[in-house]
C-alpha cells in the first residue's frame, strides 16, 4: 500500500493506493494541517479497515509552497519512514501541479508565493524550461515573452492577468488536490525527503535594530 | 514502560528515552542550534524551525542506536506542544503524530514548563517526589516561582514582572559586554575566575507584590556601569552576584511565606554556578534543595517523556489532532 499526500498549500490532500488502485482519496480545504491531517488521515484508515503498518511506501509533495505546510508534512512522512522503516520520497509541488500537462505540452506552473512573488517553473516532459524558483512577476513576463504556447497552471493570483496580457488560453488556475498527482509524478522524478522552500527565510532585523536602539550601544 | 520525548519548542532538538521499570535514562541527545542564531545574536524562529526538520529524524534514529531499541519498543510517544515558537513546535509535534499512528502507540502531548518543573525528579519513582514542592523555573523566557501540589496541579505564585533573569543574562552578556550569545554562561565563566571586588548593584522595590521580581533594573544598571568604563569581567562578575543574591532572596521570602520545605529548581539558570552554590547553602537551612542534572538543565527531550509518563498515567493520551500553541500559561491539563 502507498500513501501520498500534499500540504503545501491550504487544500490539503491525501490518496492511499494499492497496485495502482485508489482504496481512498480526499481533500479538504483547512489551513490547519497540523491538527486535521492526522485525524482525517486516522479515520480514513479505520474506513477502509487498514492499518498504517499495511504501508510500504510514502510519497509527499516537497514544496515550494506554505513554509508551515512543508514542514508538518515532512516532519510526518519521515516519523512514517522512520516507525516502519519504509520508504519514503518526495516529489516537488511545481512538479505535482504541472501533471498531467507537462508530460504532453510546455507547462508554465505558477504558485502562490510570499511578497509579489511566484514559486514558478516550466516542465516539458523530463526537460525543464524555467528552473524551479521563486521569481518576481517582471521574470516571468520576460519568460512568457520568449516562449510561445504554454500552457499556464496553478494557483498564483497573476495566472488571470499574465493569460489576458499573453494571449494564453490553455489556462488551469483551480487550487486542486496533488495527492494523485504526486502519486504519478513519483515514479520518474522522485525527490529525497528534504524541504523544496525555494525561498530564504526572511530573517527579521528589526529586533536587532531594536537592540541597538534599546542599549546606544554598537554591537560589533 | 519505555517512554520516547520530543523537544523542539525552542531552538534545541531534544530527543530523550526513559524507561519507567527502573527508571533510567536510555537515551538523551540534543542537538543544538546555537552556530545557527549566533550571529542574529538571537533565535530567527522560521531557521529554528528548519533547522529542527533537518536533524529530527536523525536524532530519533541514532537515540533507538543508543538505547538499543527499535521503534516498536517504544511504548509511548511524548511530545513538547506548548509555549514555544509555533513552527518549531509544529516539527516535533508532526513527527510524533506520524510515530504515534505507524506504531499504534499512545501520544502524549506536554507543556514544556511543566517538563522543565519535574526535571529535577528524573530518575525518581513518582512516590519519590516530594510534593508539595515549590518550584522555580528559571530560564530564558522564565522566571516563575509554582506551587506544585501533584502531577498537573500547578498554581502560579510569585513571576518576573519584566525580563526573565536568563534573558537579563543574555541582554548584559551579549548584547552590552559583546561576550557572544547566548550570554549566561560567558558571564558565569568569568565569575568562576573573577577574583575583584564587586560593584553595587541595587534591588528593584516592587511594593503592591513583594514576592515577584525585576530584572530590567539590573540591566539599566548594567548599561550605565558599561557607558561609565567599568572593566568588564568586574561588571560581568558583579551582575552574576547581584541578580543571584536577589534571586536568592525572593527564593527565601516565598518559602518562608507558603511555609514549604522543599524546592525543586530547574531552567537553563540552574547550571549557573553561584546560584547552585547560593541554593545548597539553604539546605544548611533545613530547606531540601532539587536541582537538575546539569545535561537536563535546559531544553531536552528526556524531560518530556518522564513527564508525560506521569501525565499518561494520571490523564490518558493525548487527541490526534491536538494543536501546538506558541503561548499558554501553565493549566491544569484536561
Ligand atoms: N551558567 C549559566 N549561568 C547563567 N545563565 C545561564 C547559564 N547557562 C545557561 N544560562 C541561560 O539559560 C537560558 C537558556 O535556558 P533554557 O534553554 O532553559 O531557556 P529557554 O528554553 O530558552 O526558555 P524557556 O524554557 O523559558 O522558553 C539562556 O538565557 C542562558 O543564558
Ligand atoms: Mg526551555
Amino acid at each position: 500500500m502507498i500513501l501520498s499526500f500534499d500540504l503545501s498549500f491550504e487544500t490539503g490532500s491525501f490518496s492511499i493506493l494499492k497496485e495502482n488502485k485508489v482504496l481512498y482519496m480526499e481533500s479538504y480545504l483547512e489551513k490547519n494541517h497540523i491538527s486535521i491531517f492526522p485525524k482525517k488521515l486516522k479515520k480514513a484508515f479505520e474506513d477502509i479497515k487498514k492499518t498504517f503498518k499495511d504501508i510500504k511506501k510514502v510519497i509527499v509533495c516537497t514544496g515550494p509552497g506554505s513554509f508551515t505546510g512543508i514542514k508538518i508534512a515532512l516532519a510526518f512522512a519521515k516519523g512514517l519512514k522512520e516507525a516502519s522503516n519504509i520508504d519514503a520520497v518526495g516529489v516537488s509541488t511545481l512538479r505535482a501541479y504541472a501533471y498531467p500537462y507537462f508530460l504532453f505540452t510546455p507547462t508554465l506552473v505558477l504558485l502562490k508565493a510570499p511578497k509579489n512573488g511566484v514559486y514558478a517553473a516550466c516542465f516539458y516532459n523530463s526537460l525543464t524550461l524555467l528552473k524551479e524558483g521563486f521569481y518576481f512577476l517582471e521574470d516571468i513576463k520576460n519568460f512568457l515573452e520568449k516562449n510561445k504556447g504554454l500552457t499556464l497552471i496553478g494557483n498564483s493570483p497573476f495566472i488571470t492577468d499574465l493569460s489576458q496580457e499573453f494571449n494564453i488560453e490553455n489556462i488551469d488556475y483551480l487550487e486542486k488536490p496533488l495527492s494523485l498527482n504526486a502519486y504519478y509524478v513519483a515514479d520518474r522524478f522522485p525527490l529525497p525527503l528534504k524541504a523544496n522552500y525555494l525561498k530564504d527565510a526572511d530573517v527579521n532585523l528589526k529586533g536587532l535594530e531594536k537592540i541597538k536602539k534599546e542599549f546606544g550601544i554598537s554591537l560589533e | 514502560m519505555i517512554a520516547l520525548g520530543i523537544e523542539t519548542s525552542c531552538d534545541d532538538t531534544g530527543i530523550g528515552i526513559y524507561n519507567f521499570k527502573n527508571h533510567k535514562v536510555l537515551a538523551h541527545l540534543v542537538s543544538s542550534q546555537n552556530e545557527i542564531h549566533k550571529k542574529f545574536l538571537g533565535v530567527v524562529p522560521e531557521y529554528a524551525a528548519r533547522a529542527h526538520l533537518e536533524v529530527i529524524d536523525i536524532l530519533f534514529k541514532k537515540a533507538l542506536e543508543k538505547a538499543n531499541l527499535k521503534p516498536q519498543n517504544l511504548d509511548l510517544i511524548c511530545v513538547t506542544h506548548r509555549p514555544g515558537l509555533i513552527g518549531s513546535l509544529f516539527v516535533g509535534l508532526s513527527f510524533a503524530k506520524a510515530l504515534s499512528l505507524a506504531l499504534e502507540k499512545p501520544l502524549r502531548a506536554v507543556d514544556h514548563l511543566e517538563a522543565h518543573i519535574f526535571s529535577p525528579f528524573i530518575g525518581f519513582k513518582q512516590e519519590d517526589i516530594p510534593f508539595p514542592f515549590l518550584s522555580l523555573v528559571v530560564s530564558g523566557g522564565h522566571t516563575h516561582f509554582y506551587l506544585v501540589e501533584d502531577v498537573g496541579k500547578y498554581t502560579l505564585v510569585a513571576k518576573t514582572l519584566d525580563d526573565a533573569l536568563g534573558e537579563a543574562f543574555d541582554k548584559v552578556g551579549t548584547h552590552i559586554l559583546g561576550l557572544g550569545f547566548p550570554g549566561g554562561p560567558h558571564i558565569d565563566k568569568i565569575f568562576k575566575k573573577y577574583k575583584g571586588e564587586y560593584i553595587k548593584f541595587t534591588y528593584p522595590h516592587i511594593k503592591k507584590s513583594p514576592l515577584n521580581l525585576s530584572f530590567s533594573g539590573f540591566k539599566t544598571q548594567a548599561i550605565n556601569f558599561f557607558k561609565k568604563g567599568i572593566d568588564k569581567e568586574k561588571l560581568a562578575a558583579s551582575f552574576q552576584k547581584y541578580a543571584i543574591d536577589y534571586l536568592i532572596s525572593k527564593i527565601k521570602k516565598v518559602l518562608e511565606i507558603y511555609k514549604i520545605k522543599n524546592i525543586a529548581v530547574a531552567g537553563g539558570v540552574s547550571a549557573n554556578s553561584y546560584f547552585r552554590e547560593k541554593l545548597l547553602e539553604l539546605e544548611k537551612k533545613g530547606i531540601q534543595v532539587f536541582l537538575p542534572d546539569l545535561k537536563y538543565t535546559s531544553d531536552n527531550g528526556v524531560m518530556v517523556a518522564y513527564i508525560g509518563g506521569f501525565l499518561y498515567k494520571k490523564f490518558g493520551e493525548s487527541e490526534i489532532d491536538i494543536e501546538a500553541y506558541s503561548y499558554s500559561p501553565l493549566q491544569v491539563f484536561k
